[in-house]
């Protein structure tokens, strides 16, 4: 969706410019919101 | 001989250091399966990565912009202008570079992220983007390492997730803490840059007591 790399994903996550959420086990999940506000915004 | 529920502990699995029963490593296998592709990119990374530490202390002597004179163009003004030192890092939808501009004391150095320009995301919020920025190239490198070695945990964690989540559901009355563990030591050796350097456990598990 966002035509990045991988890596670039949880490197957004690390700089906080995307806001995952933890499932059950911690596993990292991305809400479709997130994604699409990222791609709103300025 | 070791025994866990009834079961011989004697199959070997890359860097890690117990034996883990024939279940286990059914658990194992079927877990790493399932994420090999990601490994394997976790893998190029970590070696990656550890080229560039490596690469570090060479670098502090020759910081001259590359030869192919690349320069980013962040606005129209001569002073956004940053020049291409090296590509640390090239993917194929992805480079990080290290750039410097301005001359003497007045140097400042960066690390971009530059996406592919088809993206949506580079659409969307500008390429290339500022990762790091700072006066002292050594720092910033030093600076750069730390942080990716960070997100390479990250990601570490969330296949180690992945896997759990997995086996939860494939092998639900088993206790899989020691394939996670297993699991997780694996995408670690990957990170390290050590690839998947086979730690042999040791042959003799006796205790010796001396009097």
């Amino acid at each position: 969706m966002l035509g990045i790399n991988y890596f670039s994903v949880y490197r957004l996550i690390q700089r906080g410019k995307l806001k995952p959420c933890r499932a059950l086990r911690g596993k990292l999940l991305v809400p479709r919101t997130e994604l699409l506000r990222l791609l709103k915004s300025e | 001989m070791l025994k866990r529920n009834g079961e011989i502990c004697e199959a070997v699995v890359p860097n890690f250091p117990g034996r883990l029963t024939a279940t286990e490593k059914r658990a194992y296998s079927a877990g790493i399966a399932a994420i090999e592709g990601q490994l394997r990119d976790l893998e190029q990374a970590g070696r990656a990565l550890a080229e560039v530490e490596r690469q570090i202390p060479n670098w502090r002597a020759g910081l001259e912009p590359n030869g192919d004179g690349s320069v980013l163009d962040l606005s129209s003004k001569a002073e956004d202008q940053w020049h291409v030192v090296k590509t640390l890092v090239k993917t194929n939808r992805s480079e990080l570079l290290f750039c410097s501009r301005g001359a003497g004391d007045g140097r400042e150095f960066a690390v971009f992220e530059k996406f592919d320009p088809t993206s949506a995301y580079a659409q969307a919020q500008g390429n290339p983007e500022l990762i790091l920025t700072s006066n002292k190239a050594s720092l910033l490198l030093q600076d750069y390492v730390e942080s990716e070695r960070r997100m390479l945990n990250l990601v570490k964690q969330d296949l180690t997730a992945t896997v759990e989540e997995l086996l939860s559901e494939r092998f639900p009355n088993e206790n899989n803490t020691r394939v996670i563990n297993a699991v997780s030591a694996r995408c670690g050796s990957c990170i390290a840059g050590t690839g998947q350097t086979q730690q042999a456990p040791k042959a003799d598990r006796g205790v010796k007591i001396r009097v």
